[in-house]
């Protein structure tokens, strides 16, 4: 999800019909430029450089999401085309992929594949480009999340699933205790976990993406993939 | 003499109002030296032959609706979903499936959704 205000000036985009590494590109209708759709970066032309901002983002269960946010906005399915959207359109080749969520950081990329974060017990914490990170896996949504930790907060490990959602909650014992769907803290007055960018990668395709970018293993936790 | 009581009253019930949701402020992430490769280079790999421009549409400020009405979004289909912080939006990616773009505006905030 990006800003579509740049320099003060709103954007307008279509789809250019190329694609680079696999990931398709954009056009701004004002300058032309061409813009890569996940990084927001103007690859080409007048504007070749920038970077669109961006808003962290989940991919998830529509379920999941809205138990979390009940009052959250949808965009409807239009009437006449539901039954041509009940299925999507690329389960059969992602079936025998192996998905993960790449992690943005502003001097880094890191991948974790969904693999080795279930091996590692659902939840990672680590320090990766000076910031303090922990991400956590939600299976039943099919999803992962990444969050800053804040300063001062000691050992952070799994707690009891939310009561009324189900979804993973993570906790630092007095510290807090937090929805790993949301970032919020249980308690009315704790910190928020700040969400970092991330978005949910074919393992192959982020690597052919982030040739500079590292990939956490669990095996280097001490956990081999499948529990061996 | 009600009129300068009012002001000070103003003034106070000004101060004493819960904050409401802030917006999520959004973050560029630049090209560090290296990670982008030149514009020739691009330009070489750029793949020309699976698409013409604007062979998806995008789908521009269309009408949103709340997670108790009709939106014809099972539960365990997937979304794309984003907290705004002053609210929070999600698109169904059998949707984004055939359009790719979202362009619209939630709480003043200009939005791009790509999948």
């Amino acid at each position: 999800m990006h800003a579509r205000e740049l320099d003060g000036r709103l954007l307008r985009f279509g789809h250019r019909g190329w694609l680079w590494h696999n990931a398709y590109l954009l056009y701004d209708r004002e300058t032309d430029s061409i813009w890569h759709h996940q990084t927001g970066w103007a690859m080409s032309g007048p504007l070749r450089g920038r970077a669109l901002a961006r808003y962290p983002t989940v991919l998830t269960t529509f379920g999941a999401w809205a138990a979390e946010f009940p009052r959250t906005r949808v965009l409807a399915k239009p009437r006449a085309d539901r039954q041509d959207l009940e299925r999507d359109t690329y389960a059969l080749r992602n079936a025998g992929l192996s998905f993960g969520i790449g992690v943005d950081l502003p001097g880094a990329f890191r991948l974790y594949p969904f693999r080795d974060l279930d091996a590692a017990g659902g939840l990672v914490r680590e320090t990766i480009d000076g910031v303090d990170i922990v991400v956590v896996r939600d299976a039943a949504a099919r999803a992962a999340y990444a969050f800053v930790v804040p300063e001062g907060v000691g050992t952070l490990r799994l707690a009891a699933p939310d009561p009324d959602t189900g979804g993973p909650r993570v906790t630092a014992g007095a510290s807090g205790t937090w929805s790993a769907r949301s970032g919020r803290p249980v308690a009315a007055d704790g910190p928020l976990l700040r969400r970092l960018h991330a978005s949910q990668w074919e393992v192959h395709a982020w690597e052919r993406q982030h040739p500079t970018g590292s990939r956490f293993r669990a095996e280097d936790v001490g956990v081999l993939p499948g529990g061996r | 003499m009600r009129s300068l009581l009012l002001v000070p009253l103003v003034l106070l019930l000004a101060t004493c109002s819960p904050a409401g949701p802030q917006a999520v402020v959004p973050q560029p992430r630049p090209p560090l030296p290296g990670e982008m490769p030149s514009e020739d280079a691009f330009l070489a790999e750029v793949v020309r032959n699976r698409g013409t421009r604007d062979v998806f549409l995008p789908i521009v400020d269309p009408v949103l609706v709340g997670a108790r009405d009709d939106h014809g979004i099972a539960a365990g289909e997937a979304v794309v979903a984003v907290d705004l912080g002053v609210a929070q939006v999600c698109y169904p990616t059998h949707l984004l499936n055939r359009h790719e773009i979202v362009e619209h505006t939630v709480e003043g905030l200009a939005l791009l959704a790509t999948w």
